[in-house]
């Protein structure tokens, strides 16, 4: 039963996807209690198997094996660990949310949520996966429903047409996973055995050139996903065109998977080419943090600076990760999670305003405080995480990644401080712009507070950013217990006990 | 006495040919569309009778039967089925039914006696009897100038190409006194250097499989013949012609040339590259569908041979696996997305990537299954391109081929750019006209026939890895050096 927990979270979205195509699409209620149920019903299970991790043994559990193609050593592998159990609770929060945000949405409704779910389950398959083969296999399925995604539904905005940015962002993304193929295929081929386990991939320690080279490729592979610097421009033309649920999963959820894939295949695999290219990936994380929100701050398209936004904050990923020490790594992922509901939570927003404004024009919004207040508070306390305020999510996710670059390259460190000043004048000025001030009312009639529906998701997300915040310890144990296990994540001297609640 | 039993399958199919021409002639097809039915079922019945059948070597060798050519045999066969049960509903409206068959039938024949053929001799036969058959199925939309010039183009640069490599045939057996791949080796390995006379005799037999499978620079024929031929014709060719042509290429490669594989090596790494390239910049500019595929199988083939270049001498390796399998399962997904091109040529008349917009509201499962096959052929996973592509570049990473690796690697995402554009038409514009377009129950059924293989494939590779690596270790055991006299027949692997 509990071998099969992590295959019903990956089949369970797949199963809802392969219902939908066959319910008639006139059936406007029935595709969305189906959607609703497939995306819901990871929830429980995430959630067991966050209380259920044995944290005294550590490691990866819950584990199931089936072999697929043994004279290829393909098999079906999963198993998670302290790590991949936060970001599996982050993918089904961000999914039923999705489903919730696109409850309105109205053209072609079932072919939208089934490519969603798809997307998902590709997603919960990366999380769980243990073997490269089906890593890479589930990595892409959760990447390529996007083209549709954003092609079909997206919108065109001023700069790019939504097909253009739906091409641009799948070609990107694609050649990135065209260098993670040519490092699986090195990775698979230096071994004495034919295996694709990432488990005995870790016992085998390669040659430190190699380890080098692969490394490169697989930091720079799954990069594009995490949005790196200068390959992260497919993620504001995607983000602005694709409609809310998917920009909530693309940036909550998918640029995620680029950092999980450069931890999980990258740095534990590779642990000396990570320590190789550590100050490069320092150095690009703190251009993309800056970087990030400089254009943030020169926006005026509501969704370009969300997603300029995302491109900051993923910097920060980055730089925890760039670190190489468990402060800076936990830091990572908890940034990860707090990114993801922030940003699952900015796009659900945005994408109200859009609805009931019609315009993303930030110059031309003012005093929308008045007619729609609780939007208002919700939207604050996002803005609030984004620069890290403490009580939020963003604080100590940003504070361990901050700390963790500081005791490997300090220069870095606090040049990408700079980037939490430069976050916190341009999120005050979005709330204030569309919030505050003069009240603009005759040109947005429609102008009204969420609704049932969306209460559910919005309000939900807002409060995970504060209990996150608040109580951040529970998270960060079960990713610390990942990390003890993963190689090229150095423990230091010490180096747990100063974590906020201690090991 | 010789053991014909391997050969009941190659009767079978030249049977069914003339059965179904006498069933034209005596108009039973009163009752339409039965003969691409009784081909379809021929076809599958060949395919069970020739994994019964014993393994032998017959003729000293010429023709041999192995779970290699089986293996190959399945895949033309398959490809057969499913393209007679999609002409089927065309029946009443063609005429000569009957020899369209009969001409299908025959050409899988000749393709079967490619996979077999353990001589130069048998090579040529095989592949002039496919090509012949193919040439006068190009042409046989007589009406339509386009296939009447599909028809030309292709029997002039196909009788070049079966100059050459007859040429190529003569030069070998005048060298090694005898064609038999086995004499062939063991001269070789006799002879010190590598004359240059051997090289143009090689040369040239490589360059008259070149023109089969459609490499760069041998693909010129290609678009246009593709874009001309009736689709379901384009469909056999791109397919079962295109493997057939690997079939032999690997073995004579691997056998016949097996003692310097450092020195044909380079020349497939060349075809490979150029056909990787070429193929995939031509199809980028394309806007007629079926010549966007052709291009698209130009790349492809350049695929394939990324395994051959990794294959080594006697080696049993990745490679020959990879190509059982990346054939088999392009086969079902390249005949799958030629028929749908066929429905919408048939429907609206034109063979435009534009004449596909807006297919999912006009006819949302056969856009579905578009889609499918593009992204299959795009290497999308769960589907079955991807597993293959896989299997073909690791095939070539094993044999040493990193650059090509890599350079296929790029390609592929260049590729998925004329496919999504094709997507993009299909699934996301909005159709001018909303009108369903008919889609017949024969047509349906090979369609949903390719889907369910290109998805079974591609979730669960198994038993077709399994089928490669039988084929592998039978050509391997085939390579092994041993006196030819002393194996008459029979061996299990």
């Amino acid at each position: 039963m509990t071998a099969w927990m992590l295959t019903f979270i990956v089949l369970a979205p797949l199963t809802a996807s392969i219902v939908l195509l066959m319910l008639p699409a006139a059936r406007g209620l029935a595709i969305r209690l189906v959607a609703l149920a497939g995306g819901a019903a990871t929830l429980p299970p995430s959630i067991w198997l966050a209380l259920n991790y044995d944290r005294k043994a550590g490691g990866f559990q819950f584990e199931q094996t089936v072999s697929w193609v043994p004279s290829l050593g393909i098999t079906y592998h999963v198993a998670v660990d302290g790590l991949s159990i936060v970001m599996l609770l982050l993918t089904a929060l961000i999914i039923t949310g999705g489903v919730f945000a696109s409850w309105t949405q109205k053209n072609r409704t079932k072919e939208f949520l089934s490519l969603l779910l798809l997307l998902v389950s590709g997603v919960f398959g990366v999380f769980v996966s243990r073997d490269l083969f089906f890593l890479f296999l589930f990595y892409e399925i959760a990447v390529l429903p996007m083209y549709l995604l954003i092609g079909v539904w997206g919108t065109t905005t001023k700069l790019r047409t939504k097909e253009d940015s739906a091409m641009k962002l799948t070609l990107m993304l694609m050649g990135g996973s065209a260098l993670i193929l040519v490092a699986i295929l090195a990775l698979y081929f230096s071994m004495d055995q034919r295996t694709f386990d990432m488990g005995l991939l870790a016992q085998h320690s390669f040659s430190p050139e190699m380890q080098r080279w692969v490394f490169l490729l697989v930091y720079l592979g799954f990069g594009v996903l995490a949005g790196i610097f200068p390959f992260h421009t497919w993620s504001p033309d995607g983000h602005a065109s694709a409609p809310t649920a998917v920009s909530m999963l693309h940036a909550g959820v998918l640029m995620k998977l680029g950092a999980y894939g450069v931890l999980r295949v990258g740095v534990a695999l590779l642990p000396q080419g990570a320590h190789d290219w550590s100050f490069l990936m320092g150095v690009i994380a703190t251009i993309n943090i800056l970087y990030g929100a400089c254009s943030a701050m020169g926006q005026t398209d509501l969704k370009y600076v969300i997603a300029y936004s995302s491109v900051s904050h993923m910097g920060v990923v980055m730089l925890g990760l760039a670190s190489l020490n468990p402060i800076g790594v936990n830091g990572s992922v908890m940034q990860m999670f707090s990114h993801g509901i922030m940003t699952g939570l900015f796009f659900a927003l945005v994408g109200l305003i859009y609805e009931r404004a019609h315009s993303r024009d930030i110059t031309r919004m003012g005093g929308f405080a008045r007619k729609m207040p609780g939007v208002a508070v919700l939207m604050s306390i996002g803005g609030m995480a984004s620069f890290g305020l403490p009580a939020t999510s963003g604080f100590i996710a940003e504070f361990l990644c901050f700390y963790g670059m500081w005791l490997r390259y300090p220069i870095l460190a606090l040049l990408s401080v700079i980037g939490i000043v430069i976050t916190a004048v341009y999120v005050l000025r979005v709330v204030q712009k569309i919030f505050l001030g003069a009240p603009n009312e005759e040109g947005y009639p429609d102008l009204r507070d969420a609704r049932t529906t969306e209460w559910v998701a919005t309000v939900a997300l807002a409060a995970l950013l504060i209990v996150v915040g608040v109580f951040p310890r529970p998270l960060v144990r079960l990713v610390d217990l990942g990390l003890r296990q993963t190689p090229g994540v150095t423990y230091a001297r010490g180096a747990g006990a100063v974590l906020p609640g201690g090991p | 006495m010789i053991d014909l039993r391997p050969l009941i399958p190659h009767c079978l199919i030249v049977g069914l040919g003339i059965l179904v021409v006498l069933l034209d002639a005596l108009r039973v097809r009163r009752n339409a569309c039965c003969l691409g039915f009784v081909t379809a079922i021929g076809a599958v019945a060949a395919i069970a009778l020739d994994w019964m059948g014993p393994d032998a070597r017959l003729w000293a060798g010429q023709v041999v039967a192995d779970p290699y050519s089986r293996a190959f045999d399945t895949i033309f066969l398959a490809v057969l089925a499913v393209v007679a049960l999609a002409s089927a509903s065309d029946e009443p409206h063609i005429a000569f039914a009957g020899e369209y068959y009969a001409l299908l039938c025959f050409a899988t024949v000749g393709l079967m006696f490619t996979a077999s053929a353990g001589s130069l001799l048998i090579l040529y036969v095989g592949i002039e009897l496919s090509t012949i058959c193919l040439m006068a199925l190009v042409g046989f939309a007589k009406r339509d100038r386009r296939s009447s010039e599909a028809a030309v183009k292709f029997f002039v640069l196909g009788a070049v190409g079966s100059a050459l490599m007859l040429y190529g045939c003569s030069i070998v057996f005048g060298l090694a006194g005898g064609t038999e791949y086995g004499k062939v080796l063991s001269v070789l390995s006799g002879v010190g250097g590598f004359p240059m006379v051997l090289w143009l005799g090689f040369g040239c037999v490589v360059a008259g499989l070149g023109f089969k499978i459609a490499a760069v620079p041998f693909h010129m024929w290609a678009p246009d013949v593709y874009q001309g031929a009736p689709t379901t014709i384009t469909a056999f060719m791109s397919t079962a012609s295109k493997v057939g042509g690997f079939a032999a290429l690997l073995r004579f490669l691997l056998v016949a040339l097996g003692a310097a594989p450092d020195r044909w090596a380079p020349v497939v790494v060349a075809l490979s590259a150029g056909s990787i390239v070429l193929g995939n910049l031509l199809a980028v500019a394309q806007t007629n569908l079926k010549r966007m595929l052709a291009y698209s199988g130009i790349t492809q083939a350049g695929y394939l041979l990324v395994a051959v270049a990794g294959a080594s001498a006697a080696d049993s390796g990745l490679a020959v696996g990879a190509v059982v399998m990346y054939g088999m399962l392009y086969g079902f997904m390249n005949v799958g997305a030629f028929l749908v091109a066929q429905v919408i040529e048939d429907h609206t008349g034109s063979g435009e990537i534009t004449a596909l917009k807006g297919l999912h509201r006009r006819q949302p499962l056969l856009a579905l299954a578009m889609l499918l096959f593009l992204f299959s052929l795009g290497g999308i996973p769960p589907l079955a391109g991807f597993v293959g592509k896989l299997y073909l570049f690791a095939a070539g990473w094993e044999g040493g081929r990193f650059a090509l690796v890599g350079l296929g690697a790029v390609a592929s995402v260049i590729a998925l750019y004329y496919y999504l554009m094709v997507a993009l038409q299909v699934y996301i514009k909005d159709p001018d006209d909303d009108t369903r377009i008919p889609v017949s129950r024969q047509v349906s059924l090979a369609v949903a026939i390719c889907v369910v293989a290109t998805l079974a494939i591609g979730i669960y590779p198994k038993p077709l890895v399994q089928l490669g690596d039988r084929a592998a270790a039978a050509l391997h055991a085939y390579a092994a050096p041993r006196p030819l006299s002393a194996v008459p027949s029979a061996q299990k692997p």
